[in-house]
């Protein structure tokens, strides 16, 4: 049997009711709000792109003066806007436009803003300065040993942003100091590495000789990552640096085929395969047909159809029948380049016949359309 | 020269809108669409002069739009001159263009002069 609410009863429940309800209004209302504040917020960026945009789309056609551009560049957002939408049309561009786009980049007040950032801001703002330096044709010489100690700094993305700058504007020893400082930073990305070893290059002599020593010697350092150093490798046959396989060469016959470790082996392998150095076929019969690493294998096979060495058919026969996918895969890949040489005829004793005909399938139209 | 009716099918903004300020000032009339899938749409519901056409777009990419425009029955291609404008340049991906079409090819980064000269004598010949 139920009893019938005092007087305080039915007091409390509407007072914690109404608690209820004003709480639920004012939840609602704060979620308006911020809604409301992050569209202002999207829409005056928004704005903001388009006027800027206009800028830069009229002075890259030659249709408005630098100062009439730099009177609309008058906060902070303004110029990180105009750095975003000058980036990414610089992209597309080369020849006048894409010298005026630079100019751009050069006016005085966006100098100004960024010069400001270097010297004084938080560590974000210091990266972002640096790299801005890396956009631009000059920058005070006096700036050049502080971004050497920014390559240093804790934050990863600082010392990047840093090593960037100095990629474009340092001597040869401050770009060798700067890029060993990365190499040895774990935190930074490979992404990050690469994109440093292209500008290392890009801003380099005629010939690059300098930069191919540089980059030879950080490949023989074994205080480096074996990935960074294979990363580095990669590289050096990316940029054609033919004039470095000697030195790659003679380094990768020092080393211990059993004990280095097997991502650089397989690095040197490939790349070395790559420059047409067939000195080292006789070491991918001895220790890399049977590596117990399979990318050690994969690579030997690799080597092989590029260095098209008849001795080397009957390694391929062994290796299309590895344990390994990948190893097959690039085994029937690397024999299907060898003229006559036929995949139906090739014993594939170990491979269950489905997978051996999917991977003919596979394979065989590859290498008929290749000239 | 007469005008124009041009469209840029390009997902990069600041490209799009560099090319569509200069192509106005010399008094075309010019679309653009940045989406694969709805520049074909727009394809086949009103021809275009001249289609400067990107290869990397979201939806469907440009060869895949060319591919389609051809097995189009009702769309009259003879009218349409295709200027390939894309960062893939490689041997294979121009042969592929022209073979799907395209008039002509121009790499990424461009100079926006020489593009306007290339483009002038396709529309006046």
């Amino acid at each position: 049997m139920t009893q019938p609410l005092h007087n305080w009863d039915v007091v409390l429940l509407t007072a914690i009711l109404s608690l209820l309800i004003a709480a639920t209004l004012l939840t609602i209302l704060v979620t308006l709000l911020t809604r409301w504040r992050i569209d202002y917020v999207e829409r005056r960026k928004r704005v903001l792109r388009e006027s800027i945009g206009d800028l830069i789309i009229q002075y890259t056609s030659g249709d408005l003066e630098r100062g009439e551009v730099e009177e609309h560049l008058t906060e902070k957002i303004d110029y990180i806007v105009l750095l975003e939408l000058v980036n990414q049309l610089e992209q597309s561009l080369e020849g006048a436009e894409r010298k005026r786009l630079q100019e751009l980049m050069e006016v005085q007040s966006t100098f100004d803003h960024f010069l400001n950032r270097f010297e004084t801001g938080t560590p974000i703002e210091k990266a972002k300065a640096c790299l801005y330096y890396a956009r631009i044709r000059k920058i005070d010489p006096n700036h050049l040993p502080v971004l050497k100690a920014l390559t240093r700094s804790p934050e990863p993305y600082l010392c990047y942003s840093a090593a960037s700058a100095l990629m474009v504007h340092g001597s040869l020893a401050l770009k060798r100091d700067a890029f060993a400082t990365i190499l040895q930073n774990p935190s930074i990305s490979s992404m990050a590495v690469t994109d440093l070893i292209v500008n290392f290059t890009r801003f380099g002599g005629e010939y690059h000789d300098a930069e191919a020593t540089i980059l030879t010697e950080f490949i023989q350092k074994e205080s480096i990552s074996a990935e960074r150093r294979s990363l580095l490798i990669y590289s050096l046959e990316q940029l054609g640096y033919i004039q470095a396989m000697e030195t790659l060469y003679r380094y990768y016959r020092q080393l211990d085929k059993q004990q280095a470790p097997p991502d650089l082996l397989e690095a040197l392998i490939r790349v070395l395969a790559r420059f047409g150095m067939a000195e080292i076929l006789p070491d991918l019969y001895r220790f890399f047909s049977n590596s117990p690493h399979a990318i050690l294998r994969e690579a030997a096979a690799d080597a092989y159809g590029l260095l098209k060495a008849p001795e080397s058919i009957p390694h391929l026969h062994w290796l299309i029948n590895d344990p390994d996918f990948h190893v097959r895969h690039q085994a029937a890949l690397s024999l299907a380049t060898f003229p006559g040489e036929d995949l139906d005829r090739v014993p594939s004793l170990m491979l269950d016949p489905d997978e051996w005909e999917e991977l003919k399938d596979e394979v065989q139209p590859q290498t008929k359309s290749s000239p | 020269m007469a005008a124009k009716d041009i469209l840029i099918v390009e997902d990069e903004k600041m490209t799009a809108r560099l090319l569509d300020y200069r192509l106005k000032s010399l008094g075309h009339s010019v679309t653009h669409i940045a989406n694969g899938v709805e520049a074909l749409e727009h394809i086949h519901k009103k021809l275009p002069d001249v289609v400067i056409l990107d290869v990397m777009l979201p939806g469907m990419n440009g060869f895949e739009i060319l591919e389609n425009l051809n097995e189009m029955k009702d769309v009259d291609l003879s009218r349409l001159k295709v200027i390939m404008l894309t960062t893939k340049n490689r041997p294979d991906d121009i042969s592929r263009g022209f073979n799907l079409g395209a008039v002509e090819y121009v790499s990424k980064p461009f100079k926006m002069e020489e593009f306007l000269l290339r483009l002038n004598r396709l529309i006046s010949d």
